[in-house]
């Protein structure tokens, strides 16, 4: 440290210059990387969706048919699906607007749905309504509403009071993640690439702790573990994601899955190719080290959970039911990466959680 | 023995004495003022619904909205220190108002903090107001102070800087640059020097530039000769640390406490200027009357209270295992910089009658930071667990018993399991024993 006088010595001794094996760790590169390959291009698809659903909403209301419900569907699932790839960037307008929360808590709370529908004015905004909206609350409508053969029936009924509600919720979505996308394209991206420091308010110490936050949290806790009942005395299938779909909760946990393998790499969103990414940081950091790759690790147990969860049951709610043995195999696979993420990465990288004082622990 | 008794009590001028006094309060002033404007007393303090006690100091109660008045308290004390202004009281009140704020809760233990303590107990039993302070304008009295005085900061001060040097003897500090290589390449952002922070032997320069001076620096500041040098790598090593690391006021309580090696005759120049600069008028009472009296009782307290500083930090000697590892015996110690830490622990609490295992998110009852400190320090894991076994038998569950799952990673190790997950936790009680149910450290750290 306070070796200057040694630092001056050795520069002066080294005029040859170094040469680098390794691209340098270069956070602001990796900042771009993060903003222009990845996290853009999937709220601008994401925004994409949304506003299919919106067109697919009007639609049905104006034709309210078997097709055109299932138009509807479809386009609920791509956005769906969509979100799952955007969850994850809880940061700059998404945090200040909750984004997470309002699009999608479960389970829904379908009391407050039905008293909800017949309100001339809601707020949607106040956080006691979390679960009232989003994702979920749209599946309710969609898929749980009345049986298959009644759903029709009951969504025309009192002047479509349903699928106005539809509408309502649709553009509540709609409205919060353009208010996103507008901040990221406009001023966010650059403020967010700027603010390249190694601190708990920078760039990426924020983004890294999201990511750890949503993978224990969300993808680990409130997709596999909760449910599972690894948090209470006994397991809580009406807790799982999509539960009145009945096969679709598995493919968002892989969509959720691959989305973090993907940031995780620096998988770029349109052109599919690999750029820098947290692995590449990290290998730079073991190569130092001269450790064996953290990568490696993490990409291992990745696509080890992908495995398992291919061969459960469409609907994780169902699995649960019929044998949770194999969702505790899951949930335990996560957990390791758990391990992975909050220790041996946490650490590689040297993310500070909260901006406090250290004397270096 | 007697020789260097009167040695210690020789009168000696106390300038350097008020001035250090006038610098540690301003420091202490600015680090209080720092901390309430980051919002830290309410995050740390009022927000928090669990604290972690320090063994033996459980009585210590969080004051919710009162721990905004401790901390008026300590800065208006403090103010009291810098000025001189009723310093006895002053020093009193700042140091059982600081004091007891560490207290509340070890996850924000640090180092310098306990080195605030230490250094404003010691300064309640000497003369701190004899120079440059408003009580010295106001009541005349003889500056010149017994040497011991002066003597015990230093010593202090050297027990810091050259325990700390001992610390870094180690083989991860010394072979493996370690914690360095990890932090320093994270910080290739900066400007200027930013790019050489990956470079290999930029950072074995760093290890061992900081090595040479925590062992050095003291006996450099005390002798007169290479004084001004030593005091200039003062400056420059503490704004390096400043500039590379979130260290706080730590830096300025060092370059400030630093000062107390400079002779009477410089720090008297200091005075007379600044008394100069602000038409104080003063006259010289330097008439040889030596006016302080020294009790039997301070002798004591003075006495025991460094011998204290130097034996404590040997306790690790007294425990088996790997001391960065089990860290018992790592606080309290000086030991800074010297491990990068990181872990996980995942709790549950088995109710062996309805066979049921509940798992616990950590972020229901602690803060970030707690969970992050909580993770890596088995006696925080331990008084957490006992926590969480009073939660869940308040939500019903009989006799619950409680396991960690738990993971550490030590200066780049890829983490191992840190908690022998067999045992019980809600069985285990604290003490100064050795902490058997924490595995043995995987990895190989040879040193002091």
């Amino acid at each position: 440290m306070a070796g200057v006088m040694v630092i001056l010595l050795l520069i002066a001794c080294d005029k040859e210059g170094v040469q680098e094996e390794i691209p340098s760790i270069d956070r602001g590169a990796l900042l771009e990387s993060w903003a222009d390959n990845i996290i853009i291009p999937r709220t601008q698809s994401y925004q994409a969706s949304l506003e299919v659903l919106s067109e697919a909403v009007s639609d049905f209301m104006s034709e309210t048919t078997t097709e055109s419900l299932s138009e509807l569907r479809n386009a609920w699932k791509e956005s769906y699906r969509q979100w799952q790839r955007v969850s994850i960037f809880e940061i700059g307008k998404a945090e200040e607007l909750n984004r997470r929360n309002f699009t999608n808590i479960y389970p829904t709370d379908i009391e407050a749905i039905a008293v909800n529908v017949d309100k001339i004015d809601i707020d949607l905004t106040l956080p006691s309504t979390f679960d009232e909206q989003g994702f979920p609350a749209i599946e309710y409508i969609l898929y749980g509403l009345a049986s298959e053969e009644e759903l029709l029936s009951v969504l025309k009924s009192e002047d479509k009071k349903w699928i106005n509600h539809l509408a309502i919720l649709v553009d509540r979505l709609n409205t919060i993640n353009e208010d996103v996308l507008i901040d990221w394209e406009q001023e966010y991206r650059d403020l967010f690439i700027a603010n390249d420091g190694s601190s708990a308010n920078a760039s990426v110490d924020l983004l890294i702790n999201d990511l750890v936050l949503y993978f224990e949290k969300f993808l680990r806790a409130g997709k596999v573990g909760i449910p599972a009942g690894v948090f209470s005395s006994t397991p809580l299938p009406q807790n799982a994601e999509a539960i009145y779909n009945d096969d679709f909760s598995r493919d968002l946990f892989l969509e959720s899955l691959e989305s973090v393998s993907d940031f995780f790499n620096g998988i770029n969103e349109s052109t599919g190719v690999d750029e820098m990414g947290i692995d590449n940081y990290l290998d730079k950091i073991d190569e130092l080290n001269g450790n064996s790759l953290l990568s490696e690790l993490i990409n291992g147990i990745l696509t080890s959970a992908a495995d398992h969860a291919i061969t459960l049951t469409q609907s994780f709610s169902n699995q649960v039911e019929s044998d949770n043995e194999e969702m505790l195999k899951l949930y335990d696979l996560l957990q390791q990466g758990v391990i992975y993420f909050k220790t041996d990465m946490l650490q590689a990288l040297n993310i500070a959680v909260d901006y406090v004082d250290a004397d270096g622990d | 023995m007697s020789r260097y008794i009167s040695y210690l009590e020789e009168p000696i001028s106390s300038a350097p004495l008020g001035v250090f006094r006038a610098l540690f309060g301003a420091v202490m002033l600015f680090s209080i003022i720092r901390f309430a404007a980051y919002g830290w007393i309410e995050k740390m303090y009022v927000e928090p619904t669990f604290f972690f006690k320090y063994f033996g100091w459980e009585w210590v109660q969080p004051l919710g909205n009162y721990t905004y008045i401790l901390f008026a308290l300590c800065g208006v004390s403090a103010l009291g220190v810098m000025l001189g202004f009723k310093y006895r009281i002053s020093i009193v009140i700042f140091f059982l108002a600081f004091t007891y704020i560490e207290l509340i809760d070890k996850t924000y233990y640090l180092n310098h903090y306990y080195l605030v303590t230490s250094l404003s107990f010691l300064m309640i039993w000497m003369p701190a107001e004899r120079s440059f302070s408003l009580d010295s304008l106001r009541i005349k009295v003889s500056n010149l102070i017994p040497r011991w005085t002066i003597a015990s900061i230093m010593l202090l001060i050297g027990i810091v800087y050259f325990y700390a040097g001992l610390a870094k003897l180690n083989t991860d500090w010394i072979i493996e640059a370690m914690p360095l290589k990890m932090w320093l390449p994270n910080k290739s952002h900066l400007p200027i020097i930013g790019s050489l922070l990956e470079e290999e032997w930029i950072i074995y320069a760093f290890s061992y530039g900081g090595l040479i001076y925590d062992l050095s620096i003291v006996f450099l500041l005390m002798c007169p000769r290479t004084r001004r040098f030593a005091f200039m790598m003062v400056v420059v090593f503490h704004i390096i640390t400043w500039y590379l690391f979130p260290i706080g006021v730590f830096p300025w309580v060092m370059i400030a406490s630093s000062t107390i090696f400079f002779s009477g005759k410089s720090h008297q120049k200091f005075i007379d200027y600044v008394y100069r600069t602000f038409s104080v008028k003063t006259e010289s009472l330097n008439d040889g009357r030596y006016l302080f009296k020294w009790p039997l009782l301070t002798r004591w307290i003075v006495c025991g209270f460094l011998c204290f500083h130097i034996i404590f930090p040997f306790r690790h000697l007294m425990y088996p295992g790997e001391l960065f590892w089990t860290e018992e015996g790592y606080r309290f110690s000086w030991r800074v910089m010297l491990m990068e830490k990181a872990g996980t622990a995942q709790f549950s609490l088995v109710d062996r009658d309805k066979e049921a295992k509940i798992s616990v998110d950590n972020r229901d009852y602690l803060t970030p930071l707690q969970e992050k400190h909580m993770a890596t320090q088995p006696d925080f894991i331990l008084q957490y667990a006992h926590y969480l076994v009073e939660q869940y038998k308040r939500k019903g569950m009989v006799n619950p018993e409680v396991y960690v799952d738990s993971y550490v990673a030590l200066n780049g190790r890829r983490s191992t399991r840190f908690i022998n997950q067999e045992v019980n936790l809600a069985e285990i009680r604290d003490s100064w024993k050795h902490k058997d149910w924490i595995l043995p450290f995987t990895g190989n750290i040879k040193g002091f």
